[in-house]
């Protein structure tokens, strides 16, 4: 592990998500799956409305992305993306960009430990 | 979606699994995930899952059936909140339970406040929610039996006067509509199935609270080791799976009513902590030191007799004086014959509306065979015997034959229950007139059964009857 990669339990909740899915890894695959499908979608939603300028998309998206983490008990993307829906609750968009930047990585490293987890309980 | 699609449109697409005879479960969220983990803790919990992704498709996937709505309260085109209005209204024994992400606590508490009955943060514990769905089908379940009280309380809701012939039920109705004004705590006492939570909602909305909410709790039917959060909440971190801050029920309730129904369950090691809160009127979360000023109205009910458990030191003395402040003990059935013709119309009437066929009469004699039953479920259990035999009668009049009731809870023992209405106020003629023909009821008109049953000799009761114009 380097400098820059979080523990995994920083990463997600692993025991949550552990008794989420009964120990069930074809289960944590459905659920990994439907995320990979939908997480472009999101993205680009979030990405478009930090171009835009857009507040309220920026609130309703990162709110919907908040909400299919949550399924993976996710830690950092998790907070980062409540970071995202504040911004756009509150109209201030400054930081924004930065945010979705480091989003991006989190939602990476714990799509990769989701999938090891399946692989573990398989 | 397009809002021009029809709602059959989209009861077809609106996904249903696992159809069974279990309680059918809407779910409403537009978060795919969620949608998939529902339907699979509540699947294989053995309840019929209906998803919709959007509220419009809520709405139109609603039927009386649903027992229990999930809704999302952040949902494309209408919107949870407006789904629950929409659902409150028009589906009353829909019980609604929201979703919200963890840290929207407050949406929770508003739509809690509009009447939702519970609600569940995201990210879910898969027990938990299927706990709090079986909890809010069992309260749609009751909210169904307690339409049965519409010969008793006015309709939507229970705010007008009763409608009885029995002496006992007026002399509760006039007792509700004193305490209501009181402010004061009360203990409702009666036999399961007499309509103690729709006494304790006729309370609430006759006195000086009826705007704020009316919060109810079943401490019979929450695990002891959940219904400590589930009264007082917990704060963020205060045990596994406290992902996030919650308000407990008690300060939901604050402004309004908290209803503890069957308080005689209420775990003796949790009862010095509700103990205190009565008295300093401030709560603590579990796993917070910050105290937060709550003001309620309690009402506690429960069919155990609670000095007897504090007798047997399995309920706190102190804390059965702090709530037995004023005390209402509902009648069972058997003691409100009076009231029992017009009471199976009425069941009757709500079970035809709702298959959409013509409500089939009584017999004379399915009357009497109905009034001299002992009723030992009381109303609930009226209605499932009439719910039944409706479904399986072939003409428009029931007859006696029709009627088939448990065989255990027909005993002798049932049937000869004391009477336990309170009787204060009445004059000792009424009341005896009362205790003659109750108990007449209760024995199937046996005259001899009667005079055994009240102490006297059979030529007394015949005498009596006489005297009271009673006839038999």
């Amino acid at each position: 592990m380097t400098d820059c990669e979080p523990a995994e339990d920083q990463v997600f909740a692993r025991a949550d998500a552990i008794r989420y899915v009964g120990q069930d890894a074809e289960f944590l695959r459905d659920l990994l799956n439907m995320f990979c499908e939908h997480r472009g979608e999101v993205m680009d939603r979030i990405s478009a409305a930090i171009d835009n300028d857009a507040a309220d998309e920026l609130r309703e998206a990162s709110h919907r992305l908040k909400g299919m983490l949550a399924s993976f008990f996710s830690v950092h993307a998790a907070d980062t993306t409540g970071k995202l829906e504040l911004a756009g609750k509150s109209g201030n968009l400054e930081t924004a960009a930065g945010l979705f930047s480091r989003l991006d990585g989190q939602i990476d490293v714990l799509c990769a430990a989701v999938d090891a987890l399946a692989s573990e309980l398989e | 979606m397009s809002r021009t699609k029809t709602a059959t449109d989209k009861k077809k697409r609106a996904k249903a699994t696992r159809p069974t005879d279990s309680a059918r479960i809407l779910v409403a969220d537009d978060d795919p995930m969620a949608i998939m983990a529902l339907e699979r803790h509540l699947g294989s919990a053995g309840f019929e899952v209906i998803a919709a992704s959007d509220g419009e498709q809520a709405i139109a996937c609603m039927d009386d059936d649903i027992a229990v709505a999930l809704l999302d309260l952040h949902m494309p085109l209408v919107s949870g909140f407006e789904s629950l209005t929409y659902i409150q209204k028009h589906f009353p024994d829909t019980q609604v339970i929201v979703i919200t992400a963890s840290g929207d606590v407050a949406d929770a508490v508003e739509a809690m406040k509009l009447g939702a009955a519970e609600y569940i943060t995201k990210p879910f514990h898969p027990e938990e929610l299927v706990l709090q769905v079986q909890q809010a089908v069992k309260s749609s379940q009751e909210s169904r039996s307690h339409r049965g009280l519409k010969a008793f309380v006015g309709h939507p809701l229970p705010t007008s006067q009763f409608s009885t012939r029995s002496p006992a039920m007026k002399k509760m109705d006039r007792m509700v509509q004193k305490v209501a004004k009181l402010d004061s705590t009360i203990l409702v006492t009666g036999e399961s199935g007499t309509g103690k939570s729709t006494i304790a909602r006729m309370i609430h909305q006759h006195g000086p609270r009826a705007a704020a909410p009316f919060i109810a709790v079943n401490c019979a039917s929450l695990p002891r080791d959940l219904i400590e959060a589930e009264l007082f909440g917990h704060a963020k971190g205060a045990f596994t799976g406290a992902v996030g801050d919650r308000p407990g029920r008690v300060e939901i309730a604050n402004g309004g009513t908290l209803f503890l129904d069957e308080i005689g369950d209420l775990p003796l090691e949790l009862q010095p902590k509700l103990l205190t809160f009565l008295q300093d009127r401030v709560i603590q979360r579990i796993g917070s030191n910050k105290e937060i000023k709550v003001d309620v109205r309690l009402i506690a009910a429960t069919h155990q007799d609670l000095s007897k458990m504090c007798l047997e030191k399995q309920f706190r003395q102190d804390l059965y004086y702090r709530i037995n402040v004023l005390a209402l003990e509902i009648p069972p059935v058997r003691e409100r014959t009076l009231d029992i013709p017009d009471l199976a119309e009425s069941i009757m009437a709500r079970i035809s509306e709702r298959r959409g066929n013509p409500s089939p009469r009584l017999s004379e004699a399915a009357i009497e065979k109905l009034k001299a039953y002992s009723w030992p479920g009381n109303i609930r259990e009226m209605e499932n015997v009439l719910e039944s035999v409706t479904a399986f009668c072939d003409g428009q009049t029931i007859s006696a034959a029709d009627l088939t009731f448990a065989k255990s809870a027909s005993s002798t023992a049932d049937t000869t229950a004391p009477v336990t209405t309170s009787l204060a106020g009445m004059s000792l003629s009424d009341i005896e007139k009362m205790a003659i023909e109750e108990t007449l009821a209760a024995c199937g008109g046996n005259k001899a059964k009667t005079a055994r049953t009240l102490g006297i000799s059979e030529k007394s009761i015949y005498n009596k009857m006489k005297r009271h114009g009673i006839q038999r």
